[in-house]
């Protein structure tokens, strides 16, 4: 060997540069901020309009004779955030009486970085098609960052059945899946009930996974009918739907039942998450936010979760409380085109309503300057046919 | 080329792996870290300009991570002095008995020549060095080590055969005077072949 090549056999093996790394030094070029890196002493912010707050500012007020200094005041604390708060004025509910018993908490957030703007700058509205999503104050620690790329051809329907339980659909075009039999055994080798696949108008739908979910192959694709846990296979509901529902050509159509709700429908598109630390009233809690650009309410809540209407932010919205879990939900709602799900513990819809008037408006350029680019191969096109229209919803 | 915005962060996701490889396998994985924030803080910076005739991101990156190692020489050299060939992964080479007890480098006929020729890459003129570590562990095309160092493209091939030829003479190894050149023994080697990319 000459030299050359003993040098070259001699190569060292470092390995990929590690995640965390990679990332904290994105952090830094980018003006993201990382968790050890904030400079600045957490800004604590106080909850806005419980009763006792008003109380204790009425108070205030009467005793100091400054009715005008005080409702400065007030406004000032309604008025830390902005561009959300700027989206819907006037059709926010009646904070005052939505939350009456809570005690005053403050909510801690990581404070947004000093900056050089000009204050003349128009924030942009969340939600709009230039600015469909809301990112994190900059220097910010988050404990979640991901985009889950959109499914090619899918599309996501969220329906409300007669029993007021909500069913999701979700057709996804692509190569048909691998039609597996129920396993005849478990672990232990005893026998396992087998509930026989039905067959319905143009399609074979086999039983339930243990989320209650029932994916059915149809031409060039699947359907999946997803429910959650805890319902009988193909229980009275379920199947009314099954039998208002057909196939032909991989087109979906459906004849809603009687009293049964078209709740909403949307394609695929792309997820971008992150969670957001906020302490409140000393409990450092995760407040998780994925959003929809140009998304459904469908395709946010689709999953093994039943919801049940709320208002949030003077708006309609859905909500998912955990019997396990009290004190955890999920909140999906729209915010202008963007559709959003927030998952969150222990806070009140009204402080959650806070938390998010914190955050910044952008766009997806924005959120790639600051955190990297999107999956450079979202989702292979397996589809071995053309896309399938998505589905066809009649009452 | 100012950078900024998504440009910048896609440029950061296309090459930071190349610049963390080519810094770490010469200084160590630690001081990588700090190499690679002062590559990308640089090329991202306002103020950098990217020559028009760099021919690639990645050449350009390169020539600024070339740079930035030079403020490491010393960490290098250390490590080239002390070359204990664990760290390679050089193809066919046979795990090693790490025990002193049990085996001695100093008794690897095989380490005590990979060491030699490291103690004497360590005395190579700095651009020598830089160019034999892009060609052989870097695997840079002629075009893309011409543009991490300087060198003009048509030189690199003598170059490098003066590098050999150097190191030759400074390890005084008998077993590599039955060598030939470089070129002609290794057809595939990257800087005659011109590959565009790093391995």
């Amino acid at each position: 060997m000459n030299p050359i090549q003993i040098v070259e056999a001699a190569r060292p093996d470092v390995g990929p540069m590690r995640a965390d790394e990679q990332r904290h030094v994105r952090e830094r070029l980018f003006d993201v901020a990382m968790r050890a890196q904030s400079e600045h002493k957490p800004m604590e912010v106080r909850s806005p309009n419980t009763r006792r707050s008003n109380a204790l500012r009425l108070g205030a007020l009467g005793m100091l004779g400054a009715i005008a200094i005080g409702g400065l005041a007030f406004s000032a604390t309604r008025d830390t955030g902005t561009s959300l708060n700027q989206a819907t004025p006037d059709t926010e509910p009646d904070r005052t009486t939505t939350v009456t018993t809570e005690p005053e908490r403050t909510i801690v957030v990581e404070p947004p970085r000093p900056t050089t703007a000009p204050t003349t700058t128009t924030t942009p509205i969340p939600g709009s098609a230039t600015s469909p999503l809301l990112l994190p104050p900059e220097r910010t620690r988050l404990d979640e960052l991901r985009v889950t790329p959109m499914q090619l051809g899918g599309s996501t329907l969220m329906l409300r059945a007669s029993d007021l339980t909500i069913i999701g659909l979700r057709e996804a075009d692509g190569l048909m899946p691998p039609a597996l039999g129920p396993p005849t055994t478990d672990e232990a080798g005893g026998t396992v009930p087998i509930i026989a696949p039905r067959e319905f108008n143009g399609f074979t739908v086999p039983e339930p996974n243990e989320t209650g979910a029932y994916t059915a192959n149809i031409a060039c694709g699947s359907l999946t009918i997803a429910e959650g846990p805890g319902f009988s296979p193909f229980r009275l509901e379920l199947d009314q739907l099954l039998q208002s529902m057909s196939v032909t050509h991989g087109a979906i159509t459906v004849a809603l039942p009687d009293r049964w709700q078209l709740i909403s429908e949307g394609p695929s598109v792309n997820e971008f998450t992150f969670g957001l630390p906020v302490a409140v009233s000393g409990i450092n809690i995760v407040v998780t936010l994925a959003q929809y650009p140009n998304g459904s309410i469908a395709e946010a809540a689709y999953g093994d979760r039943q919801y049940e209407p709320e208002t949030f932010r003077g708006q309609p919205a859905w909500i998912h409380r955990s019997a396990s879990d009290p004190g955890a939900f999920d909140l999906v709602g729209m915010l202008g085109t963007t559709a959003f799900r927030v998952s969150a513990r222990d806070i009140a819809l009204l402080e959650l309503e806070f938390v998010l008037s914190q955050l910044l408006s952008g766009d997806v350029d924005e959120w790639i300057r600051r955190f990297g680019a999107l999956p450079v191969e979202p989702d292979p096109d397996i589809r071995t046919c053309s896309a399938q229209p998505s589905f066809n919803v009649s009452s | 080329m100012s950078l900024n915005g998504p440009t910048a962060a896609r440029l950061y996701d296309k090459h930071v792996g190349a610049v963390y490889s080519y810094a770490a396998r010469r200084v160590g994985s630690d001081v990588a870290v700090t190499v690679v924030e002062d590559v990308f803080e640089h090329a991202l910076g306002q103020q950098a300009r990217r020559p028009e005739k760099a021919s690639s991101d990645l050449g350009w990156l390169l020539a600024i991570t070339t740079a930035f190692l030079r403020r490491h020489s010393a960490t290098e050299r250390g490590r080239l002095l002390n070359w204990t060939g664990e760290r390679s992964t050089g193809s066919g080479s046979m795990p090693r008995v790490t025990d002193p007890l049990l085996s001695s480098d100093a008794e690897d006929a095989a380490v005590i020549s990979t060491a030699k020729v490291m103690a004497a890459v360590a005395d190579l003129e700095p651009e020598d060095r830089d160019l034999l570590f892009l060609v052989a562990w870097e695997g840079c095309s002629s075009g893309l080590a011409a543009a991490a160092t300087g060198i003009p493209q048509g030189n690199v091939r003598s170059r490098l055969s003066a590098v050999r030829k150097e190191l030759r003479r400074r390890v005084g190894d008998t077993d590599t005077s039955n060598e030939t050149d470089v070129a002609t023994e290794r057809p595939t080697d990257p800087v005659v072949d011109g590959a565009e990319d790093l391995s």
